[in-house]
């Protein structure tokens, strides 16, 4: 070890805070790389072991062919492992709820690359021993021990004509449904008695069977004209596989007289392969992954690389004079790089391993805590756990070094070009443009003299204002870039979904408004498994008369979706939206109990009950083809608007006015209405109104359609629920009920996409954060500690103490505004082009997160403020005579 | 009418062992008007002593009144205030503030008071000074005897009552000096400032009303000069 390198540890040890901070930096840099390395490779190990649940880990396979065809698979040498099967025949089953059994014969490799597991008893290792499968079991009752006799057949169906008119035969080997047509070929293979050995679960091998069921004997004695199958893994799973795929379809095509192209039973399996990265097709999907991933990566190195490329900044001005000094003693350019990248291989050699076993231990214990909703999302059924390969974890430590390398960079080039005389000259770091050196006027006006004062401590040394400014501008876009995409996620799945939906709910509709609901909703109430509820009723669409507006009542946003949505119907080759530039508006009314309409609407709205007195809900939550929007008060009604209807023919009729708007529908009731039956509008009323309006219908002798529905908000015991909910909807009909209906609300998959982008985004907006706020640590804290001397002087002209925590106190802020001045502008045209994304399929006007706004100002002061405190607090300590004299050197 | 009164003014710097006594049990007056010059041995305490006046650091033991006001009895605040109005401190080593270019440098003590600048005051030092053509410069691009220029101008430029000085000559040549210590006199001389300079120099010590001798933190020696 050289006198630079020693230098430079002495140098690091000196200042053991900035060191662990810079470390502390670098580490969570790393681990964040690495986190998204084993995050990603996780995830595609979870796609690889949902792939072979599905289908069984093998990775090409052909059925339906001739013994010569299988063995010569099983014996090519590049394979690895040759599962075999070979279809003896089908037993069509007399009665019973299915349609027969399969046979096969299957050697050891099979019950392996299909999954196929046993449950119970032991696999058969003789030809005159059979496993069975689960619903074979459980459609014959035949149990372990049992002798069992199998009258086999094998058939044929017709699978197309040949040119000169005869029929194609094919054989069926698992499934036949005999056709209708009569012209299925059968042929005996005989029966044969076995003893069921074991049971077991399909796998990956249940791909198909419905009604026939399979069940398993050894390989060796399969008859004669049996067909197989083989199914295979590579020994290198590469695109040779292709050339395999093709030389099975030669070895078919010359020794299986039975082969058919049209059906070639040549197949490989695309997920496994895909994951694997050999298989193109779908490609598209791992594409938007990993760009997904480049872009996360992106961000991390620039927020690394300005930590780092700081970090060797500031400890190259504190080595300035000392490097001059070298540099007059005769230390040569390369000697000087050395002292920078030295302390990159310091950093490196400490941070890297440590980030990489964080990031590790990070996504270990992240990723089983988030299975349940991956498993939700993606509709998976193997669980989420750590899985990562070497490869990836190299890539994150290359990566990191790489970008340590970068960082150090210029910093090693300005080390290299110390000359002796900035020893002589001092710091040498200050370097105003001529127009920084005119800070005044406004900023002294605003601030006073300290102040301005402030702004110039800020710009002298513009490498390290711009990496604040640029690491705070970075926190603040990804803080709002993250707060957006929760918030117009979550906009979405209330668009899609309703504001807040209760697990289960019951609906009786009934069309005679002299019922008595009390006994049936009591009856709801009560049934298995429900726990608190709550009673609602209404009208439905339809039941309230509608009316017409024409399109330019409509507000601008509702008109301008409309018009997209009517356009890309009539492309769709569907009527559009509006009827000649009018559209339908049709009310639906939900009722409320009094108490819960009190709470909703506020005391302050009274209803008259001499007609249906209502409150409008503003915000339209429309769907359409797929499409969501949130529209404000579309229609542009006022409170006092009224409508009568009549339905006629003795139904409903009555006048309904809107004495109040609210802007969100109740709690658990929020439903989307489709906007191809017309633009609907939610009406909301008491029950007493409601009931006061089905007496004067009563009265009248009007009927029509009304519901009462429970909605089941905190179920005692869920699924208990849903079975008796499904009970009682499918039960008889008792006479008053027009129809029941309920339904268990399923959310999961995109309440779990909310879920997992808050985990995601918020641990990467948290980690990124941290890294940015280590840097800005780094750099306030050393800024004010090379100044401390000039810091010193000002105190000894006669700078109060007050006025010296303000200077340092402006010069923080100053950093924080203008990080902000930076970072809202381009975290809002982030959020706008997030919005934008989003509203291809669920519109809203844009609106911004307000919390994510509250959020990145709350960050940047805070960061900013505390290390200035901090820096603050160290410079105070001292006494004026004390600081001169550290820095004197 | 004394201006400057030290009383037992002791200074420690350490701890154990490693404890030096900078200053020790030193005291002594000054009148109004006076020019002292401080000699004494590299070490013997000199900077800690002007320090002390100055009120730039804080005393072991003993009091430092100037005008009758006890300057370690006054609060931070307070004590900054005095400073910026009735002391100037000039220092070994040049000390302006880089980021501040000549004249901002030079009328520092204002602007933190908020006062306006004497125009004319402000020409004259300059072009005592010899920086009327520098006022737009950044501190490092002049030489060392123009930054101990500029930072003589700024303990000036408040008309301070007291003028403290160390070695204000120390880093410059045999004519700079000269010029230093003939702008310092007249100053003293105009308006009857109150001086006291450290200095290695015999000739800038002739040149004092009285000079103090120090040697390992004590006072050895205080004579008047003759001319
Ligand atoms: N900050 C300090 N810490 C410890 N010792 C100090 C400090 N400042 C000065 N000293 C010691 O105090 C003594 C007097 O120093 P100083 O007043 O600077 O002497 P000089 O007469 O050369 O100006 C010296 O021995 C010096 O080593
Ligand atoms: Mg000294």
């Amino acid at each position: 070890m050289n006198v630079i390198h020693s230098l430079t540890r002495a140098q690091m040890r000196a200042k053991p805070r900035r060191t662990l901070t810079t470390l502390v930096g670098v580490v969570l840099s790393v681990a964040m790389l690495t986190a998204v390395f084993a995050g990603a490779d996780s995830f595609l190990d979870l796609m690889r072991r949902q792939a072979v649940a599905d289908m069984g880990s093998w990775h090409g396979r052909v059925l339906n062919t001739s013994e010569a065809v299988a063995q010569q698979v099983a014996d090519d040498f590049r394979m690895d492992q040759v599962a075999l099967t070979a279809n003896w025949g089908l037993d069509p089953a007399e009665g019973g709820n299915y349609a027969g059994a399969a046979l096969f014969g299957a050697n050891e490799a099979f019950y392996q690359l299909l999954g196929v597991e046993c449950v119970e008893g032991a696999l058969p290792e003789t030809s005159r021993q059979l496993a069975i499968s689960k619903q074979l079991a459980e459609q014959t009752g035949w149990t372990v021990g049992s002798q069992v006799t199998l009258d086999l057949v094998r058939a044929w169906s017709v699978s197309g004509i040949d040119p000169d008119g005869e029929p194609f035969y094919q054989a069926q080997t698992g499934q036949w449904s005999p056709s209708p047509t009569g012209f299925d070929h059968t042929e005996p293979v005989g029966s044969a008695v076995f003893t069921v050995t074991g049971v077991v679960e399909l796998g990956g091998f249940s791909d198909g069977f419905t009604g026939w069921w399979p069940c398993f004997t050894a390989l060796d004695s399969a008859p004669a004209g049996s067909r197989w199958g083989a199914y295979f893994t590579m020994k290198h799973l590469s695109g040779e596989i292709w050339q395999v795929m093709e030389d099975i379809a030669a070895w078919q095509k010359a020794e299986d007289p039975e082969y058919d192209p049209k059906t070639d039973g040549r197949f490989t399996n695309r997920s496994l392969l895909l994951y694997a990265g050999v298989d193109q097709e779908g490609s598209w999907l791992l594409t938007a992954f990993y760009s997904l991933m480049g872009v996360v990566l992106a961000v991390i190195l620039v927020g690394a690389v300005s930590l780092a490329q700081n970090a060797f900044s500031i400890s190259l001005a504190e080595r300035t004079r000392m490097l001059g000094m070298l540099a007059s003693v005769g230390a040569t350019r390369a000697q000087k790089r050395q002292s920078v990248l030295y302390e990159a291989l310091l950093l490196g050699l400490a941070g890297i391993p440590l980030g990489l076993a964080a990031g590790c231990a990070g996504m270990a214990v992240t990723l089983p805590l988030v299975s349940r909703q991956v498993q939700e999302l993606f509709r998976f059924g193997v669980p989420l756990y750590l899985a990562v390969r070497p490869l990836p974890l190299l890539g994150a430590a290359v990566l990191a070094a790489l970008a340590l390398l970068v960082s150090a960079l210029r910093p090693a080039y300005r080390a290299s070009r110390v000359s002796p005389i900035d020893a002589i000259r001092g710091e040498g770091e200050v370097r105003l443009r001529p127009r920084d050196t005119k800070i005044g006027g406004i900023t002294r006006r605003l601030f006073g003299f300290t102040g301005a004062l402030a702004l110039k401590n800020c710009k002298r040394s513009r490498g390290r204002y711009r990496a604040i400014v640029l690491s705070l501008a970075l926190s603040v876009v990804m803080l709002l870039a993250a707060s957006g995409l929760s918030f117009y996620v979550d906009q979405s799945v209330t668009m899609r979904y309703g504001s807040d939906i209760p697990p289960a709910h019951a609906t009786v509709g009934l069309s005679d408004p002299t019922v008595d609901p009390a006994p049936l909703l009591a009856q709801m109430q009560a049934l298995p498994g429900a726990g608190e509820s709550q009673v609602t009723g209404g009208l439905e669409v339809g039941q309230m008369g509608s009316w017409q507006v024409p399109e330019s009542q409509l507000s601008a946003p509702a008109r301008r979706w409309l018009d997209e949505r009517s356009e890309y119907r009539v492309q769709m080759g569907l009527a559009p939206l509006a009827a000649g530039g009018v559209y339908t508006v049709q009310p639906m009314l939900l009722v409320l109990e009094d108490e819960d309409f009190a709470a909703w609407a506020g005391r302050g709205v009274t209803l008259d009950t001499d007609l249906l007195d209502c409150v409008l809900v503003t915000d339209n939550y429309l769907a359409d083809l797929g499409s969501f929007a949130q529209l404000k008060n579309a229609l542009r009604i006022e409170k006092g608007f009224s409508q009568t209807f009549d339905l006629g023919e003795g139904g409903f009729a009555d006048t309904w006015r809107v004495t109040a708007l609210a802007a969100e529908a109740p709690a658990n009731s929020g439903d989307t209405t489709l906007a191809g039956e017309g633009l609907t509008v939610q009406l909301v009323t008491s029950r007493t109104v409601f009931d006061a309006f089905l007496a004067r219908q009563a009265a009248a002798s009007r009927t029509g359609a009304y519901f009462w529905t429970v909605l089941y908000t905190g179920a005692g015991d869920p699924l208990r629920l849903q079975d008796s909910l499904m009970e009682w909807a499918s039960a008889d009909p008792d006479g008053i009920s027009a129809y029941r209906s309920a339904g268990v609300s399923d959310m999961s998959g995109m309440q779990s996409f909310a879920f997992l982008l808050r985990v995601f985004c918020g641990g990467f907006v948290v980690l990124l954060c941290l890294v940015c706020a280590a840097n800005i640590h780094n750099t306030v804290t050393t800024g004010f500690e090379l100044r401390a001397r000039e810091y010193a002087m000002l105190r000894s002209v006669g700078v109060t103490p007050k006025d010296f925590a303000r200077m340092l106190r402006l010069e923080s802020l100053f950093y924080g505004i203008k990080a902000l001045c930076w970072g809202v502008p381009v975290g809002m045209a982030v959020l706008a082009l997030e919005h934008r994304a989003i509203s291809l399929n669920f519109y809203s006007d844009f609106q911004v997160p307000p919390e994510g706004f509250v959020l990145a100002v709350v960050l940047v002061f805070a960061v900013c403020g505390l290390s200035g405190w901090a820096a603050r607090r160290r410079l105070a300590r001292q006494t004026i005579v004390e600081a001169i004299h550290t820095t004197m050197l | 009418m004394e201006l400057l009164r030290v009383e037992h003014l002791t200074r420690r710097y350490g701890q154990g062992a490693a404890q030096v006594t900078a200053l020790d049990d030193v005291s002594f007056s000054v009148e109004k008007g006076e020019f002292v010059a401080i000699m004494g041995p590299s070490g013997s305490g000199k900077s800690t002593l002007l320090h002390l006046l100055g009120g730039v650091d804080r005393p072991t033991a003993g009091r430092v009144l100037v005008q009758g006001t006890d300057l370690y009895a006054m609060d931070e605040t307070a004590l900054a205030i005095f400073r910026r109005r009735q002391i100037g401190l000039v220092y070994q080593f040049y000390n302006l503030i880089p980021v501040l270019n000549v004249r901002e440098n030079l009328t520092l003590p204002l602007l933190l008071d908020g006062r306006r600048v004497d125009r004319s005051l402000l020409d004259r030092l300059t072009d005592t000074l010899g920086l009327a053509d520098r006022l737009n410069h950044l501190p490092d691009q002049l030489s060392g005897g123009q930054q101990q220029r500029v930072s003589i101008g700024r303990a000036l430029i408040a008309s301070p009552a007291l003028m403290l000085a160390d070695e204000p000559t120390g880093n410059l040549d045999s004519r700079n000096s000269a010029e230093i210590m003939a702008l310092l006199r007249r100053f003293h001389e105009e308006k009857g400032q109150t001086l006291l300079v450290i200095t290695h120099d015999e000739r800038i010590a002739r040149q004092a009303d009285r000079l103090i001798t120090i040697e390992d933190g004590r006072i050895t020696r205080d004579e008047a000069v003759r001319p």
